[in-house]
């Protein structure tokens, strides 16, 4: 995506997290990676902020808004075929 | 899209609104968070590679990790601050990858080479403060969303940079002779370097509509100011002199040397003797970029080229 060349292109992925059990899960940030396993190195690496009790990556393009019609999952919304991620 | 949208976006900002996404921004409002987050991006970016080349001359394998956590998260923080700008429709390839060296919009302070351990602990307490003092006013202030959050990990990791800046700072200020003296040249050069990094006056300062879109809270000498709040009464705790002092009646920080001054980057010194100069002198010198600015931009991107080539 975004003009980055062949071998090296990634893509966004959105990181979720939570600190405890009992809280929520929260989107704590986003990475690029060139695919799903590096997504999760490079989360886990980049947000070493706290010790979490468990964190998720979700590629950006699998996020669907249902109310919002903008922001970087807008182009997720169904019927859209310009699709981020 | 007229004055009128730019005037009633302010207003907004104004009673408290937050801003989402980029759909939401004004060209104004655009225009400024793009300038904004790319001095950010590009100065957590280039600190990494002169922290890189000091860590060398780290003492013991501890500090080496100490110093290269500190890399690691600034690296985090440059992509962090990459990203926002790429979901604006920035094309982060074209700013890391695209520009020639001189193009980059770090402060002029990390074109400049950390020569010896005593340097990089130093730009940990001076430098990385400065980046707190800056940031720490953007995520208190800032109408734009995204950022607020990002900078809650950024704030948490520049704390725990600045923490072993001091530390060190103090271990070699308590060691006495050689390293104390070390430490005081470190201080001569880096403290005027910090000082200038703030830029521009308020006097001078041309409107930039950063305040009034509240990507930031405090002016260029509120900042100074609060930097120098922490700084000199840390240095004069460790018996070092810093050309600065506390102004009791006027309740502020005191320069005590002409500013802006001129720099020799060969020597690391402050011509403080040739007195003041003018700020399109300063604008000059950091257009021209410091001795170490092709080389740490390269050491970041040099190899992209033909390892993407071998993997197409
Ligand atoms: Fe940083
Ligand atoms: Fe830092």
């Amino acid at each position: 995506m975004s003009g980055a060349r062949g071998g090296l292109a990634e893509s966004v992925y959105e990181v979720f997290a939570r600190k405890t059990r009992g809280e929520p899960l929260r989107h704590i940030g986003y990475i690029d990676a060139p695919g799903d396993e590096l997504a999760r190195v490079y989360a886990w690496k980049t947000y070493d902020e706290e010790n979490w009790f468990e964190m998720c990556v979700v590629p950006r393009g699998a996020v669907m808004p249902v109310n919002r019609t903008d922001g970087p999952w807008a182009a997720n919304r169904p019927g859209r075929k310009d699709g981020a991620g | 899209m007229s004055q009128r949208a730019e005037d009633e976006l302010k207003q907004k900002i104004r009673k408290g609104y937050i801003l989402e996404s980029p759909e939401e921004m004004t060209p104004g409002y655009r225009k400024a968070i793009i300038v904004q987050l790319t001095v950010q991006a590009d100065t957590e970016l280039m600190s990494a590679p002169a922290y890189w080349l000091a860590a060398r001359h780290a003492p013991s394998t501890n500090t080496q990790v100490s110093a290269h956590a500190i890399i690691q998260d600034e690296l985090a923080h440059a992509n962090i601050a990459y990203r926002l700008l790429e979901d604006m429709g920035v094309s982060k390839e074209h700013l890391v990858y695209g520009r020639e060296p001189n193009e980059f919009k770090h402060p002029y302070g990390f074109d400049q080479p950390l020569d010896n351990w005593a340097e990089l602990v130093v730009a940990n307490g001076f430098f990385d403060r400065a980046g707190i003092c800056l940031l720490g006013d953007v995520h208190r202030n800032t109408s734009y969303g995204p950022l607020k959050r990002a900078l809650i990990k950024v704030d948490m990791e520049e704390t725990f940079h600045l923490r072993h800046g001091e530390v060190w700072m103090r271990r070699l200020a308590r060691a006495g002779g050689a390293a104390t003296e070390l430490l005081q040249r470190c201080v001569d050069w880096m403290f005027p370097m910090t000082i200038e990094w703030f830029g521009l006056p308020d006097d001078l300062k041309r409107h930039s509509g950063q305040l009034d879109y509240k990507l930031k809270g405090l002016t260029n000498d509120e900042l100074r100011q609060l930097w120098m709040s922490s700084t000199v009464p840390l240095c004069e705790s460790l018996g070092l002199s810093v050309p600065a002092h506390y102004d009791a009646a006027a309740e502020e920080y005191v320069l005590d040397y002409p500013f802006p001054c001129e720099y020799d980057p060969e020597e690391k010194r402050w011509l403080f003797e040739d007195g003041k100069i003018s700020w399109s002198a300063v604008f000059e010198r950091w257009k021209g970029r410091g001795p170490m600015n092709e080389r740490y931009v390269e050491s970041v991107r040099r190899s992209r080229g033909a390892v993407s080539s071998w993997l197409n």
